[in-house]
């Protein structure tokens, strides 16, 4: 199956990407949801704004997808991002990854999630009470 | 600027001193964009500039950029590369900020 990669500005669908990766040959799937959070650093978010590089970010997640198929054997894979405004409560990201046995799931999505917070050109903007500012990292 | 030109009627290159220009296009993003209040530009280079040379270019033309530039990493037609890359007519080369993605 080939890896789903999508970048969207809709709401991401969490049951849907589950329904795409699921296969009658693997016993368990792993979902990662990254979630917009009303917090940081001592500060009060009122919302969150994503941008993305998009040609480069497709092309970072293929990669690191690829990586994480070689040293984990799995198959099943689906990388979601969202972008633009988000706000609490929202999915940024799902990673959803389904494989025979749990053990490489749990690796392969926690692998997946880690490399594309660093490699992926993606960016956060925190909007918060005392103004704005992009995070980094 | 030296460079190597194939010319009429020889086989081989010959070194010959030319000011050729090329174009290539600078995009944005993140806080870069913020700075420079634009997504994208096309700059005229010398033919064989690296990305080293587009760099202090563009530090020149936006001192404001300093602080973020010495945080970013040069990508070039959608791959990361290093700083002594050389550039071709008509690639897309972008600074990338620290990113934040995920959650």
């Amino acid at each position: 199956m080939e890896p789903i990669i999508q970048l969207t500005h809709q709401p991401l669908d969490r049951a849907a990407l589950v329904e795409a990766v699921s296969h009658p040959s693997d016993g368990g799937i792993v979902v990662f949801e990254g979630i917009v959070r009303d917090n940081a650093r001592g500060k009060q978010v009122h919302y969150l704004e994503y941008e993305v590089y998009e040609e480069m970010a497709r092309q970072q997640i293929a990669q690191i997808i690829a990586e994480a198929q070689q040293r984990w054997q799995i198959e099943h894979v689906a990388v979601a991002h969202r972008f633009g405004r988000l706000e609490i409560g929202e999915a940024s990201v799902i990673i959803v990854v389904a494989t025979p046995h749990r053990s490489e799931a749990f690796d392969a999505c926690r692998y997946i999630i880690d490399t594309l917070k660093n490699t992926v050109p993606i960016w956060k903007k925190e909007v918060a009470t005392n103004g704005e500012a992009w995070v980094e990292g | 600027m030296f460079g190597y030109l194939r010319s009429k009627g020889s086989r081989g290159r010959k070194k010959v001193c030319y000011t050729n220009d090329m174009k290539i296009k600078i995009r944005y993003f993140a806080s870069l964009r913020d700075i420079v209040e634009q997504s994208e530009e096309w700059l005229t280079v010398p033919d064989n500039a690296y990305i080293a040379d587009v760099r202090t270019l563009l530090l020149e033309r936006y001192p404001r950029l300093q602080p973020i530039m010495d945080r970013s990493v040069n990508a070039v037609n959608h791959s990361y590369v290093p700083a002594e890359t050389e550039l071709h007519d008509g690639d897309e080369v972008v600074f990338i900020p620290p990113t934040g993605g995920g959650c």
